[in-house]
């Protein structure tokens, strides 16, 4: 950040004219930190007009006058010093860095470089060094926890496993609330990363493929007030990526990174390890279940027909998962020139799941040059080449879901004690409780053996991305600059999906198996050309005018074909199967905009700021797709403006601001229009019917309807803010209050089927959230040597559905048919819903056995099981510094939100979670018989366990999902420099041991980490469903400058 | 200041470069790979694809455990056992409801209105269809949106008809459609027509047979004297039309192919759920008690002997040692593997005369047992052809053979006193894979004697309507319960 700061400071600050002086004063001027040489740091004479800068060397000439008594070197980013002049002609100075520097410049939407202290609203920044610690294949994992306001959840442990991001809450109902991602001003796609119920493998959001290490900072613009200026589709906030760039003037400078972390799963289930494989209390070898016999070494059947002393095996879950692995090697080249600046980067990612197969290999090249082509005119460009293979198993509600059963397995069923597949590499699953020798498995239901399935069914992915842009900036006058950039974001998408043959899921008809190949091309085009105009007027006051154009332009293209029934197994060629389905999406949409930014500012204490947009989107009928919408935004500072008030240790800097805005949404593309679809009839078992059928093809009418009239929907969102800096800066808090309404929300609102359509889109709904930021961070301890830094950040907001369409009750936001997350007016968004008992008096109802068997589910409406909006959130970053050494500690904290769990019912239900070893006596429902009178039958464990987690019935398999965690911890070293300077080439070392989610405690939520969804990117959360646990990660890294 | 010339050029040509043509750059919101309007030939096939596939999913699952022509297995875990509890819930009625309104009958309402002036072939065969969708829907879920039904925005909340004033829609809509299909037609289905090949005389045969089946309905064990004349009525009066169908060949029924994703849906279901979908012990037994030897191909053997899974236990006893269903519902068997081409049969010629074997038995139908005996040996003689259609040589004589003595035999014959239970009863067998109506046959007469599972005391008379309709519908009528009497002939 710094050296950013100081070019622009250079640009924007260069003054003065020469003045005929006495003597002339040199210089070096070197960072403090580093010892190297600064350029652009401004030297002034104290008292007087006129100065210089320091060249690319760090040098500085000035010629002064005599009654000259001290010189002044500021630099932004840096305490500024005074230097009295004595009569040596000789001034060398080290810059200490200033973090907090009041001057400090943050780029903001579309690259516009804003003093922190103007804005009106609510941005925060995130470093490289809090990206890259503790490593997480995915950036958004990254962010987790680090941004006040903004909520990170992972949909599972698996490598390439997506991350939803989640900015102020949901601001539409069945749309992206995911934000605009932006990448050195240019929008980029994080699409990707949505998880199909029944079918699928982990799936990333394509923002995996940035490398963390090539970034400089990201910053959160949050809501629609900060991401005004991008339009339309930054209403649920923006992620502005800014990547590393050199510096003008800085000596070349050779960096190698390597990060190696070893992976494991971070919590598995207690398992009881006293009964065996069965039912009753009777050992079955084709049971799921763990009620069988009391393990004594007794000789029984297994499925195969072969004798076998039982014996449990506690460590047979654990197996399945093995140990896997990461590693980031980065070698990269900067520098610069007087009038150029270069970056250049490759990274290389690997990483091994934990499940064998499960992988993902990542080559990012980036490149960033710019160049002074005049003293008017800078190029730059920047380009990142990313090849990305990953490879990824199935999850979800499938029988090829390895974890489908592999987390319950029978207590005394040891996967390695049989082949998981046959000769041929087939899985051989029981039909019917025949002994057999062929057997692959024992599951009589049809799961695939899970090493099988981990083996043989597999999805593979190769991304070849580019995001480039190319930028001219050019400066009219003093006060007026222009500047163009025109970017691209262009990947290919070749994904093959493998079914093998005997696999038994829903894209394996009757466990024929089936390829998906699948190409898919996503172009996004964006230019910007921008006119900025700076003005100081009437002594104290300046304004500040932009006027700019956007135009954009996204074509996704995909192509697919389906093979079923693979012929020959292990061949995955697509002609190696029986039947084709071919299918081609197109879809393009585009977007023009014009904006204005008019900012005017009272002797740099009192900032009011107006912002105006017009879109006009291709989404909407001619009629209806052009619209405005404005932001006002107001800053007054008041220790700027009461200088008195900083004249204490107490109070050293305070601000407030408001903010008021409000944004309109595109609508889904091609939604103007009803079309017709290829037929596919199915049900939710699996069986379908694929068209093209016996050589005639089929088109239905699709059952949700589009609509003409359909207009833009809104978001305004009011926000107000404190920021204060005290006890000499080392305490400083931001709080924010903010608070959304969405209105005329366009989403299918459902309609009775009986009127040929299951849903029509409509402007409907209002949606409301409120909510409040608190950053608060400081330094509680600093002595010469050693600095404790300390930040705490803290979110807590609420949502309701304040009202859906006219007759509509709700409308379902992901999941089953029970359970499932809905929008419901006067709930929070997403709230889970799921069959419940019946009840009187608030009681369970049991049947005359004392059972809450299946006739005592109140099957009629679902009432609502959890909501899984956590009641708040909070991180915890600690970093002492002692010298070169550095302790970075980072736990974050979820308060609340509950989530339906499918692993934690089946390991209560299935009888192999430890709780249910407890056999030994008879349990009792705590509920009343129909009439009223209290139940008073004693059942078993089993029968307790099976009704309680029952997958009919969801109200005791919803948990609370608290969690605290060490989400990273680092301990650094950086070699001091005067070790260093006997190694002639090297300028610097660092080492350091890393880790990630390394310690974890969720005091409501048995068995697993609570972190995990079953929808990946999503708006729907809270369902956990045989997901892939999460893992911890720990391992070292070293860094070398040259 | 000094201007450089070359600048300003080079940042006018980007401007005007940038803003150039930019009301096309936004007139691109028509999805290039996707119809707005397909012909008529490829709306048909989707509607009956839809039609084949509903027939023999959702709710021939619902139905045929209800009458317990199956019975479910596989624990508490598997839906199936707890649709044999009678525990179908509105949630579970969704799917089928919606593949059926929002997609059957929407494009069979597109091809109609496409087709009605210019291609009336095409307009008839859909209405014939309408028609039947409208008779099994109405017999499974009683008043049903018709009159106000698949309006689109004009009416998302269509109010729901009387069962009866449907039925009447109905009768006059099969008229309508054969009527249609007479007419000369710009554009006549063939292949696309998968049903019957665009051949008009069938679909013809098939309008009649539609109407003998919903007249028969008239006929129940408590109908009024009213009733009963309409039903004789109707009978008598398609009787002389003399076109009916004459062999298994004039079935309405779906073929399936034997590729992946294209075999009938109750042999997928087979293999994506195994163990849950038995024959049940009801149908078995009657099939044992009889010696049937359609018994070859409707099942296969379990130890030596043919075995039907008890309904309504499935959730708690779990077992595999039952017969399963074979050739006749899942095609070809070579290898151990069935070629799953069997049809989803949704009006047989076997059930046709079963129809009229029932009407020419009533006393106060036709009163006459001889020509009854004619048409119950009819269709006993042609549920056996049907039976062996996928069986190779030795199970086909294995099922041949057994015709002659079953026809001789009491069990082949109707007589005075039991010929409607001798009738249903062999209904309820030829009907084996056919939705609804064996349900409809009970309710209307009682026959087989089913009793209801443990601790049910009665056997649901109704299907719930769907949750979703219900939800976004606040015309749907309540439905309390499913052991309600809810169709106007359930009497």
């Amino acid at each position: 950040m710094k050296k950013l700061l100081q070019s622009l400071f250079i640009l924007l600050f260069i003054a003065g004219s020469a003045m005929a002086q006495d003597r002339t004063i040199t210089g070096t001027v070197t960072g403090k930190d580093d010892g190297l040489p600064l350029p652009g740091v401004s030297v002034k004479i104290k008292g007087a007009t006129g100065g210089t800068t320091t060249g690319a060397d760090g040098k500085y000439s000035i010629r002064i006058s005599s009654n000259a008594t001290s010189l002044e070197f500021s630099s932004v980013g840096y305490t500024s010093i005074t230097k009295n002049i004595s009569s040596s002609s000789v001034v060398n100075v080290a810059l200490e860095t200033d973090s907090k520097s009041l001057t400090e410049v943050i780029v903001t939407a579309l690259g516009q470089k804003r003093e922190t202290k103007s804005l009106g609203y609510g941005v925060t920044t995130v470093k490289n060094s809090e990206l890259t610690a503790g490593r997480s294949s995915n950036v958004v994992n990254a962010l987790a926890g680090k941004v006040a306001g903004v909520k990170i959840l992972s949909s599972g442990g698996a490598t390439g496993s997506s991350a939803n991001i989640n900015i102020r809450q949901a601001t539409t109902f069945t749309g992206s609330n995911q934000p605009l991602w932006v990448v050195d001003g240019i929008p980029i796609d994080n699409g990707g990363g949505s998880q199909s119920v029944n079918t699928g493998s982990t799936n990333s959001n394509r923002g995996i493929d940035l490398n963390q290490d090539d970034i400089e900072s990201v910053t959160i613009l949050k809501g629609p007030a900060a991401a005004v200026l991008y339009g339309s589709r930054a209403v649920a906030g923006a992620v502005i990526v800014t990547t590393k760039k050199g510096s003008k003037g800085q000596t070349g400078k050779v960096e190698l990174s390597s990060n190696y972390n070893y992976l494991e799963v971070n919590r598995l289930p207690s398992y009881q390890n006293e009964y065996s494989q069965g039912t009753n209390g009777l050992y079955d070898s084709f049971s799921q279940m763990s009620w069988g016999a009391k393990i004594a070494g007794q000789t029984v059947t297994n499925y195969l027909g072969n004798a076998e002393t039982l014996t449990a095996y506690p460590d047979n879950v654990k197996d399945i998962f093995k140990g896997g692995y990461n590693l980031q090697n980065n070698v990269s080249f900067s520098g610069g020139t007087d009038k150029t600046a270069y970056y250049f980067n490759y990274g290389n990612f690997k990483e091994n799941g934990y499940l064998e197969n499960n992988t993902l290999a990542k080559n990012n090249f980036t490149v960033n040059a710019s160049t002074e082509l005049s003293k008017k005119l800078t190029l730059s460009a920047s380009v990142q080449y990313i090849r990305n293979n990953s490879v990824g198993t199935p999850t979800g509600n499938q029988r090829s879901n390895p974890l489908f059963d592999g987390m319950t397995l029978p207590r005394t069923y040891n996967l390695d004690n049989y082949p998981f597949e046959t000769v041929s590499g087939l899985n051989n699953i029981p039909t019917s409780r025949v002994n057999n020798s062929g057997y692959t498995y024992y599951n009589i239901l049809g799961t695939d053996n899970p090493l099988w399935s981990i083996k043989y069914v597999l999805f593979k992915q190769k991304i070849d991305r580019v995001i480039g842009n190319a930028g001219l900036d050019y400066k009219i006058a003093d006060w007026l600059s222009a500047n163009y950039k025109i970017g691209i974001d262009q990947y290919t998408n070749v994904s093959k999906t493998i079914n093998e043959k005997s696999a038994n899921n829903n894209q394996s008809a009757s466990r024929t198996g089936s390829i998906i190949d699948n190409t898919t091309n996503r172009r996004e085009v964006s230019s910007y050309f921008n006119l900025v105009a700076n003005k100081k007027f009437l002594k104290d006051f300046g304004a500040r005018f932009l006027l700019g154009n956007e135009i954009n332009y996204r074509r996704l293209d995909e192509l697919q074909v389906t093979g079923n029934g693979i012929q020959v197994a292990h061949n995955y060629n697509i002609s190696n199967t029986l039947t084709y389905v071919p299918a081609q999406a197109v879809t393009e949409q585009s977007l023009v905009g014009v904006y204005a930014d008019l900012s005017l500012d009272y002797k740099s204490f009192a900032y009011l700021s107006f912002t105006g947009r017009r879109d006009v989107s291709s989404t909407f009928a001619p009629d209806k797709r052009s619209y405005f919408y404005p932001k006002v935004d107001a800053t007054f500072i008041v220790t700027e403006a009461f200088p008195q008030l900083k004249q204490n240790d107490i109070v050293n800097y305070l601000k407030i601001r408001a903010n008021y805005a409000k944004v309109g949404r595109e609508a889904p593309v091609y939604s103007t229009g009803t079309y017709y679809n290829t037929v596919n009839p199915s049900d939710g078992f699996g069986p379908n019917l694929i068209f093209p059928f016996n050589g005639v093809n089929g088109q239905t009418y699709a059952n949700a309807a589009g609509n003409i009239n359909i207009k833009p929907e809104f978001t305004a969102s009011k926000e107000i803010g404190i920021e204060g800096r005290f006890l000499k800066d080392r305490l400083s808090i931001d709080i924010a209050y903010y608070s959304t309404k969405s209105t005329d929300i366009i989403f299918s609102v459902p309609s009775a089927p009986s009127s040929g359509y299951t849903s029509t889109l409509l402007n409907a709904g209002t949606l409301k959230a409120h909510g409040i930021e608190l950053l608060v961070s400081g330094v509680p301890l600093k002595t010469r040597d050693f600095i404790w830094d300390l930040s705490v950040n803290f979110t807590k907001g609420r949502n309701e559905v304040v009202e859906l369409a006219p007759g509509v009750p709700f409308i379902g936001n992901g999941g089953f048919t029970n359970p499932q997350g809905r929008i419901v007016t006067g709930y929070q968004y997403g709230t889970l819903f799921g069959q419940v008992f019946k009840k009187l008096n608030g009681k369970d109802v049991v049947d005359a056995n004392g059972r809450l068997s299946s006739g005592q589910i109140n099957t009629a409406e679902l009432q609502p099981i959890g909501d899984p909006n956590p009641k708040w959130t909070g991180g915890v970053n600690s970093t002492f510094t002692y010298k070169g050494l550095s302790l970075s500690l980072f736990a974050d904290v979820r308060y609340g939100g509950d989530i339906y769990s499918r692993t934690i019912t089946d390991l209560r239900r299935y009888g192999v979670a430890a709780e249910t070893a407890d056999r030994n006596r008879l349990y009792i429902h705590n509920a009343v018989y129909a009439d009223g009178t209290a139940n008073n039958t004693l059942i078993t464990a089993e029968q307790y366990y099976s009704d309680l987690y029952s997958s009919a019935a969801q109200e005791y398999a919803v948990f609370d999902g608290s969690w605290i965690r060490l989400r990273e911890a680092t301990l650094s070293y950086r070699i001091p420099n005067n070790l260093l300077s006997k190694l002639k080439f090297v300028k610097g070392i660092s080492v350091g041991l890393t880790g990630r989610n390394l310690l974890m405690y969720a005091p409501n939520f048995p068995h697993i980490d609570p972190e995990n969804n079953l929808l990946g990117v999503s708006n729907g959360q809270g369902i956990e469903y045989n997901g892939q646990p999460q893992t911890r990660t720990y391992g070292g890294f070293l860094k070398l400058t040259f | 200041m000094k201007i450089n010339i070359k600048e300003i050029v080079l940042g006018v040509a980007l401007i005007i470069i940038g803003l150039s043509s930019c009301k096309k750059f936004v007139d691109i919101n028509d999805n290039p790979t996707r119809l707005k309007d397909p012909d008529a030939s490829l709306i048909l096939p989707s509607a009956q694809g839809n039609l084949g596939f509903t027939m023999g999913s959702d709710i021939h699952r619902f139905t045929s455990l209800w009458v317990q022509q199956f019975a479910a297995q596989g624990g508490g875990a598997a839906q199936p056992t707890q649709y044999d509890k009678y525990a179908v819930g509105e949630g579970d009625i969704n799917n089928t409801w919606a593949s059926t309104f929002a997609g059957t009958l929407t494009d069979l309402q597109k091809v109609i209105v496409k087709t009605k002036a210019t291609s009336p072939k095409y307009a008839g065969v859909a209405e014939i269809l309408k028609a039947y969708v409208y008779q099994t829907h109405v017999d499974a879920y009683g008043d049903l949106p018709y009159s106000e039904a698949i309006s689109y925005e004009t009416n998302l909340k269509p109010t729901f008809d009387g069962s009866s004033s449907i039925y009447d829609n109905v009768l006059n809509l099969i008229d309508e459609g054969i009527a249609d299909i007479k007419k000369a037609s710009l554009l006549t289905p063939s292949s696309d027509d998968l049903y019957y090949g665009g051949d008009m005389d069938k679909w013809e045969r098939f309008g009649n047979a539609l109407k003998l089946r919903m007249y028969i309905h008239y006929f129940s064990t408590n109908a009024t004297v009213a009733d009963v004349a309409k039903g004789k009525a109707g009978i008598l009066a398609v009787l002389a039309t003399n076109k009916l169908l004459r062999a298994n060949s004039d079935n309405f029924q779906m073929r399936f192919l034997t590729s992946a994703n294209q075999t009938n849906p109750i042999h997928q279901f087979e293999g994506s759920r195994p163990n849950q979908f038995f024959p049940s012990k009801t149908l078995v037994d009657i099939m044992n008690s009889k010696n049937d030897s359609r018994r070859n191909s409707f099942f296969t053997l379990q130890g030596g002997v043919y075995v039907g899974a008890t309904n309504g236990i499935g959730d708690v006893t779990i077992s595999t040692a039952f017969s399963r269903m074979s050739t006749y519902l899942r095609g070809r068997l070579s290898s151990g593997a069935y070629s799953g081409e069997a049809p989803i049969r949704m009006l047989t010629f076997a059930e046709q005369n079963q129809i009229l074997a029932e009407y020419y038995a009533r006393t106060n139908g036709g009163n006459d047992l001889v020509t009854a005996d004619i048409y119950f040996k009819a269709g006993i003689t042609a549920s056996f052809a049907a039976a062996a259609e996928f069986s190779d040589a030795t199970e086909a004589l294995a099922v041949s053979s057994g015709l002659a003595s079953y026809l001789a035999s009491a069990n082949g014959t109707v007589t005075t006193g039991n010929a409607l239970q001798k009738i249903i009863e062999e209904k309820f067998v030829s009907n084996y894979g056919v939705a609804i109506e064996p349900w409809s046959d009970w309710r209307r007469t009682g026959y087989p004697a089913i009793s209801p599972v443990t601790p049910a005391t009665a056997i649901p008379r109704i299907l719930p309507y769907s949750f979703n309709e219900r939800s976004y519908n606040p015309n749907t009528p309540a439905r309390p319960s499913v052991f309600v009497k809810s169709v106007f002939w359930d009497k």
